[in-house]
């Protein structure tokens, strides 16, 4: 648009500026026609007035229908001289101070522009009596062949044909400039998405400091995260440790206080890790995450036999912090084990995106499932525990932006439904595996 | 039975040795990294409590380098960090069992038993052979159904036999895994406790719980009949 604008305004401009030179040109030589005119003039005493022929400034004026006519008015309109004029009806001739030029664009009789020239002047006699007179002349030209028009043809048709090709230009630099800039769009997805680092730094040198930055920042919020995390597991660690100590000192008052601050550490360590629960790294493929833990609960339950399946696409990815990731996973099959499962299944459905864990051990028996998601309830007060697993697992996929349902299962077990929201990255059909029961 | 202790905080390490000593069990421990490797695999131990914050060598590593070098015997780690990402590590480093801080000596007690049982094959806390049951829990042996008064070294030594059913034990080994490092041993002791705790199992000679193979050492000889857990091939 700025490129049209400016196409328009030089080309204006530019023929603005030689209509107003053709027009001083053409002045001038109408002016030096009259001069000559007034030369080839003669006056008798008697204010009798004759124009030499021969000596007029152009012979065009002895020949009709050449586009240049004169004539010499006097006061009272009465044509005292006139040039061959082939039958054209002239512009009237106006009465003007003595001395002023009257310069003006008519269209004539036959259709022709004209721009006319008339100089009002007196002529003194001998016996001191002025005549004035009006020395007019006409020059009629053909539009469409008038040199102006023609050269204001070429001019736009020059700056059009010249916009047209810097806008191919424009374009192109555009297109190859913002190329950078497009690539540079397209990684910052790709690390909201959680499938890139950090951002490709082969850049032109005006990108590349942005990119150079971007990165360093996120290795520092990175880096500040894992130091956060770090000082609240060191934390976690130094408090626990003297925690042992002093429950097992064997009074009831250093043993009850002792699990209530045990309790708050667990508690708001789970809150601040549910709280930073943003994935700052690529997102996780839930596949085998699933399949460590399970070998793990092989592991702690020997004895159980417990078979766990899954059918987790191996295209399931998770934005999400690895630590809660493994935290909810490990916390619903150890739920499951530990009661009384002896087969569980893991799936997703990709169409309402729910990670699915059914067991069929005694599920949650009656009443509502959902009371299992309060913090320091647990379903089976027999079996040792601290009964935050399956509200820590709420408190977590809450923090992803899904949510946790409970249900019973027919004839009997539970059913945990997590629905994962934006967490999922995307995921496809996968085939069934089956983690092997104990001795297989 | 003889159990590892890798602890670095000197107090709870002490709390939790006491407790096992309680429970009859021989102890060798430390509070740094490489030393408790070292005991894992030059001492005969049963059992291994092994801290996963340990300077020198992390708990996870020492328990790594330890089943490198073949100790298969059951080890718990005992940890601060108790989120699932860590057990699962820990679980894959050969830990057999884990148990997060701040805990129950009481529940470390009952989780070492049933590592131990679970090595030896067995499911449940009481052991059963014929007339003959041994409660692992309340550390009683009864023969039909009686208790049987056994000095604590008698049942150490009874159980020990019993969780290793069916094999040979030598003296030497028998001293190892019963007695401390700082205990005095002496093979003659070990026989008087064989002799009387044939006396007192079986005092009808009917039974014979414990054979003597001459020049090898001693063994259960009795049957085992409780159920074992299963070990056929997965289903699926």
């Amino acid at each position: 648009m700025v490129l049209s604008a400016f196409v328009l305004l030089t080309g204006l401009a530019v023929s603005w500026s030689v209509h107003q030179r053709a027009e001083a040109a053409t002045l001038e030589r109408l002016q030096g026609l009259v001069y000559g005119i007034l030369g080839a003039t003669d006056v008798t005493a008697d204010g009798a007035l004759s124009v030499r022929r021969g000596a007029l400034p152009d012979r065009r004026l002895l020949s009709p229908a050449t586009g240049l006519y004169a004539r010499i008015v006097g006061n009272t309109r009465t044509i005292l001289w006139q040039s061959a004029d082939g039958g054209i009806v002239l512009p009237d001739t106006h009465y003007d101070p003595i001395g002023e030029w009257r310069f003006e664009q008519h269209v004539l009789s036959d259709g022709r522009s004209a721009r006319s020239l008339q100089l009002q002047s007196v002529w003194e006699l001998d016996d001191g009596q002025e005549l004035p007179f009006v020395v007019h002349v006409v020059d009629a030209f053909d539009a469409a062949e008038d040199p102006l028009s023609r050269f204001d043809r070429s001019l736009w048709a020059a700056l059009s044909g010249a916009a047209v090709l810097l806008l191919i230009v424009q374009w192109s630099v555009l297109r190859a400039a913002l190329g950078p800039l497009r690539r540079l769009g397209r990684d910052i997805d790709a690390m909201t998405r959680g499938e890139r680092d950090a951002l490709d730094e082969r850049l032109p040198d005006e990108l590349r400091p942005l990119a150079t930055s971007v990165n360093a920042l996120r290795a520092r919020e990175r880096r500040r995260h894992v130091r956060t995390r770090q000082l609240l597991d060191d934390l976690a660690h130094n408090l626990k440790t003297p925690l042992s100590v002093l429950s097992n000192l064997g009074t009831d008052t250093v043993t009850e206080q002792s699990v209530r601050m045990q309790a708050a550490i667990d508690r708001y360590l789970q809150r601040a890790a549910a709280g930073s629960s943003h994935a700052d790294g690529p997102a996780l493929t839930l596949a085998p995450i699933v399949d460590r833990v399970a070998d793990s609960m092989r592991r702690l339950y020997p004895e159980r036999d417990v078979e766990i399946r899954h059918r987790i696409p191996d295209t399931l990815r998770l934005r999400a912090p690895e630590a809660d990731v493994y935290e909810v996973i490990g916390n619903l099959l150890d739920n499951a084990c530990k009661h009384g499962a002896s087969v569980i299944g893991v799936r997703y459905d990709t169409v309402t995106r729910t990670l699915i864990v059914e067991d069929d051990g005694p599920g949650f028996g009656t009443g509502d499932p959902e009371r299992w998601l309060t913090r320091g309830m647990r379903a089976d007060r027999s079996v040792p525990g601290k009964g935050l697993g399956l509200a820590a697992v709420a408190e977590l996929v809450d923090a992803w932006g899904g949510a946790v349902r409970l249900d019973n299962r027919e004839p009997h077990g539970a059913i945990c439904r997590l629905t994962l929201g934006q967490a999922v990255v995307e995921a496809a059909a996968a085939p069934v595996r089956a983690t092997p029961r104990r001795g297989g | 039975m003889r159990a590892l202790v890798v602890e670095d905080e000197p107090v709870l390490r002490g709390q939790v040795v006491d407790a096992l000593r309680e429970e009859g069990f021989a102890i060798d421990q430390t509070g740094e990294g490489h030393e408790g490797l070292h005991f894992a695999v030059e001492m005969p131990i049963d059992i291994a409590v092994i801290d996963i914050g340990l300077p020198g060598l992390d708990g996870l590593e020492l328990v790594r380098r330890a089943r490198d070098a073949g100790i298969t015997v059951p080890m718990l780690l005992l940890t601060a960090r108790d989120r699932w990402q860590d057990k699962v590590e820990g679980l894959e480093a050969g830990a057999d069992d884990y148990l997060a801080k701040p805990f129950h000596l009481q529940e470390l007690v009952a989780r070492v038993r049933a590592l131990l049982r679970r090595s030896g094959g067995f499911a449940a806390s009481t052991l059963r052979f014929g007339r003959l049951r041994i409660d692992t829990r309340a550390q009683q042996v009864l023969l039909d159904g009686d208790a049987v008064s056994l000095t604590a070294y008698e049942y150490r030594v009874i159980a020990y036999l019993a969780l290793h059913a069916g094999e040979t034990i030598s003296k030497a080994a028998l001293l190892d895994h019963l007695y401390d490092e700082s205990e005095l041993r002496d093979p003659n002791v070990l026989e008087v406790f064989i002799g009387r705790l044939r006396s007192k199992l079986d005092p009808q000679r009917t039974l014979n719980p414990i054979e003597t193979l001459r020049g090898q050492g001693y063994r259960l000889a009795l049957e085992r009949t409780d159920d074992r857990p299963s070990s056929s091939p997965a289903s699926g």
